[in-house]
């Protein structure tokens, strides 16, 4: 039993437990009404054994006192006619039997009185006075004293009721009834069966119920094992249904609290190694790009400085003046690459300060609209109110002026490139979506395209360094590295919205600036 | 013990406060077998003509100790004894004369002697047999069960009357109560009246009980002798008047207190009787009296 796996379960030891309990409880109950209805069937019979004789006794006083068997036997025949009575047996006032009417002709059971028997068992009892009952085996046996007015031969009864109540008895005989117990026996059956089946119908039911509360306390029980059981081994699991508000319902919900809280530890973990490996990536990247473009920068002063000689010793004509306009062009893209690689891999160094974003974007504005060709419309849109945050501002023109870029390559054709600044609350649960990003007041710069979009596939690596679709040599795909960079490093989060053939939209949320944050800044 | 003790109290108070009313001569004892209305009937009187002081006790209250005491301490000159109970009670007491009513003479004790003297409630049974045939002019056979060592003598004397008046006696003697009932119901084809007298063998609840069951089946009248039989369903009967036999004792005992013990006593049975009838009972079981006879009966019901 116990190896099987009921016989392990907890509701189900709990069911067998409290099903033994109501078992017994129920037996007891039945026997207890058995046992008192018994009692109460009893009782009835000896009330109607003592009703019998009672009214023998008062109808055949005078043949009892006449000691007249004759008249007694006649008297008897319609009793005896009566199923429950066996014997009637008539004793005169010194206990000798007058006579005997029997139904069956077996012996009458029970013990054979002597005659002063009578007088003391009778008187004996005072609070029986009238009755003797014994319980025996097949019949109950009631003993009752006939009783008389004291015949008047001594007093003045003889002629006068006597003024007081003290009016004397004198027992003239006695009467012995036997009752069966054959009806006893009958209804005993007809109790025991009735209340058996009753019990059976409330074991029955409190079992049902029983079982319906427990399972009620051990499904969510096993519910909940069995998440712990899922979790334990990592598979991701939804939350445990609270179903109820007690104990078990409070453990689901502190367990659906901690899975959630691990979970987001798991993946803020995933995140931030991620992060690491990424600005680890940058690091690398950033280093060899710094050496190379300090070599190669060498290497083009060296070119330059030799095509100055080249131009100041020679007497250049007009071809071959192109072709060193050309290599002055090309030296000066290169020096501009150059550039770009230094800027990247500087990223890390930062100078922030306090600053108002519509003012800034205001100033930058002009170099904004320098970079658009002439069928790119730029419009700029600022927020009504003064929007601070502390920020270094030679980074953040960077960033704008990569993002503008970016819209201007992605609409070879001409379009719109908006710019707008704005301000947005995080809430808490908008916070929850990115583990990186912390509730709060933000500065948000939007750069919004009406271009090609992005595709689907490549929206992940757009932020990777050297990612680019652009073709040879016209992208270096470093400008949203830079951008990325620059977005982390002021502890802001960038958004990306693209559809494709209708445009992008880049959104950029800086933290505002706040008076407590500032001195955290500052101290740092 | 202290119940015995106020009963002592209530009588000497009693006895005190008769006592103040009649000045002369010496108390008289009156001792009662019980408190009931014939009694006191018989009390009354018995103070109408004896003219003497009285001192009154219910048995009930007082045993013979308690009589004794009270004898000692007031020497009556006479004890009252109202009842059998009664009457046993005084003849324990030596020395005081006693005169005795409502006692029947069947029951008197075997006291001869010039000490004990009164009045029993003997009906002689010439009365009854007048008294049945006036009533019941047509019904002839008259069954009486009685002991002889109780109404022998009498039963001589009433087949006498019986013979006078050409009715006839169907007699069934009896030696133990027990024997009643079988006697009552061997008797109860062949009489149409039946006529219970005071033997105390005979008469006892039960018996009586029968008797009135055969008078209600056979439509046959009992005619009995104490007015309780007839309150209880009797047809009729008669009855020693209580207060007459209290006078005729008030009487004697005047006489033996002025004049002395006489040298045989005065007893005497009653004189005065009432013939009562229970005229429902009559009317169930379905006999008329005489109309001449009806204006001399007492109806009780
Ligand atoms: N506004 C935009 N619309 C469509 N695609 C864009 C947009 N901005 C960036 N991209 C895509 O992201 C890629 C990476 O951009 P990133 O700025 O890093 O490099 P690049 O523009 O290709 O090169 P560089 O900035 O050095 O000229 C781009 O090649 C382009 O495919
Ligand atoms: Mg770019």
């Amino acid at each position: 039993m116990s190896n099987s796996p009921y016989g392990k379960s907890f509701g189900f030891r709990l069911f067998r437990t409290f099903s033994v309990i109501v078992m017994v409880f129920a037996i007891f109950f039945a026997i207890a009404v058995v046992s008192y209805q018994k009692r109460l069937v009893t009782g009835d019979l000896v009330k109607e054994g003592k009703m019998i004789s009672i009214l023998l006794g008062s109808s055949l006083k005078p043949w009892i006192f006449a000691e007249n068997p004759a008249m007694l036997k006649d008297a008897l025949k319609d009793i005896m006619e009566y199923r429950n009575v066996t014997f009637v047996t008539f004793y005169n006032a010194r206990g000798e039997s007058i006579y005997t009417g029997s139904r069956t002709s077996r012996p009458v059971e029970g013990p054979v009185f002597s005659p002063p028997d009578f007088a003391r068992m009778v008187f004996a009892e005072s609070d029986a006075r009238y009755f003797h009952v014994d319980d025996l085996t097949n019949s109950i046996d009631i003993v009752s004293p006939v009783p008389m007015e004291a015949p008047s031969n001594a007093g003045d009864a003889l002629y006068f009721s006597p003024g007081s109540s003290r009016q004397k008895e004198v027992t003239i005989g006695y009467i012995r009834v036997g009752i069966s117990k054959d009806s006893l026996r009958k209804e005993e059956k007809a109790i025991i069966a009735r209340v058996a089946f009753a019990t059976f119908l409330g074991i029955l039911a409190g079992l049902i119920i029983l079982f319906i509360s427990i399972r009620r306390v051990t499904v969510p029980l096993s519910a909940l094992t069995e998440h712990v059981r899922l979790f334990g081994t990592g598979e991701v699991t939804e939350n445990v249904p609270v179903t109820t508000d007690d104990e078990i319902g409070r453990l689901a919900a502190a367990f659906n609290t901690m899975s959630e809280n691990i979970r987001r530890r798991d993946e803020e973990k995933a995140l931030l190694q991620n992060r690491l490996l990424q600005s680890e990536k940058l690091e690398s990247v950033g280093r060899l790009a710094r050496g190379v473009a300090h070599d190669f920068n060498n290497i083009l002063s060296t070119v330059q400085g030799s095509l100055f000689l080249i131009e100041k010793k020679f007497q250049l004509d007009g071809a071959m003046m192109r072709h060193v306009g050309q290599i002055q062009k090309s030296l000066a893209r290169a020096r501009a690459l150059i550039q770009r690689i230094i800027t990247f891999s500087r990223a890390q160094v930062i100078e922030k300060r306090l600053m108002e974003l519509n003012s800034f974007i205001r100033r930058v504005s002009p170099a904004l609209a320098n970079i658009g060709d002439d069928n790119v419309n730029l419009a700029i849109a600022l927020a009504g109110e003064d929007i601070l945050v502390m920020g270094d501002p030679l980074q953040l023109e960077q960033l704008i002026i990569n993002l503008v870029s970016n819209a201007r390559d992605a609409m070879p054709e001409g379009g719109e490139i908006h710019v707008s600044t704005d301000t947005a609350l995080i809430n808490v649960k908008d916070a929850e979506k990115l583990p990186s990003l912390r509730p709060g007041g933000y500065a948000v710069i939007r750069v919004a395209d009406t271009g090609g979009g992005i595709e689907e596939g490549t929206r992940e690596k757009i932020f990777e360094p050297f990612f680019t679709t652009k073709e040879n040599g016209k992208g270096t795909g470093l400008g949203l590295s830079i951008v990325y960079g620059v977005v982390e490093q002021h502890k802001g989060y960038i958004d990306v919205v693209s559809e494709k053939g209708r445009g992008t939209t880049f959104s950029v949320y800086l933290p505002l600036f706040e008076k407590k944050a500032d001195s955290q800044d500052n101290s740092q | 013990m202290s119940g015995k003790f106020s009963a002592v109290i209530t009588a000497v108070i009693l006895a005190l406060l008769c006592g103040a009313a009649h000045a002369e001569g010496p108390p008289v004892l009156v001792i009662k077998s019980a408190d009931i209305s014939p009694y006191d009937e018989a009390v009354e009187g018995f103070k109408k003509t004896c003219n003497c002081r009285v001192r009154e006790v219910n048995l009930p209250d007082i045993d013979s100790g308690g009589i004794r005491e009270i004898v000692s301490e007031n020497r009556p000159g006479l004890i009252l004894a109202v009842g059998v109970d009664a009457l046993s009670l005084a003849v324990a007491v030596k020395g005081t004369p006693i005169v005795y009513s409502m006692v029947p003479t069947a029951l008197l004790p075997e006291i001869s002697g010039r000490n004990l003297s009164g009045v029993s409630m003997y009906i002689t049974p010439e009365k009854y047999i007048n008294a049945i045939s006036e009533l019941f002019p047509l019904l002839r056979r008259v069954g009486v069960v009685f002991d002889p060592a109780w109404s022998g003598p009498f039963i001589r004397d009433a087949e006498r009357a019986a013979h006078k008046k050409g009715i006839e006696l169907v007699l069934k003697q009896v030696g133990r109560p027990s024997e009643v009932i079988s006697a009552l119901h061997g008797l109860k084809n062949s009489v149409n009246l039946l006529w219970m007298i005071p033997d105390p063998t005979v008469v006892n609840p039960e018996t009586f009980k029968y008797m009135l069951d055969i008078s209600y089946q056979r439509h046959i009248p009992v005619f009995t002798f104490a007015r309780k039989y007839v309150e209880i369903g009797a047809a009729a009967g008669l009855n020693s008047v209580p207060y007459d036999s209290g006078m005729e004792a008030g009487e004697i005992a005047a006489q033996l207190l002025t004049k002395g013990l006489p040298e045989t006593p005065i007893r005497v049975g009653a004189k005065n009787v009432s013939l009562l009838v229970n005229r429902r009972i009559l009317k169930k079981i379905g006999i008329a009296i005489p109309a001449e006879v009806g204006g001399r009966t007492v109806n009780v019901e």
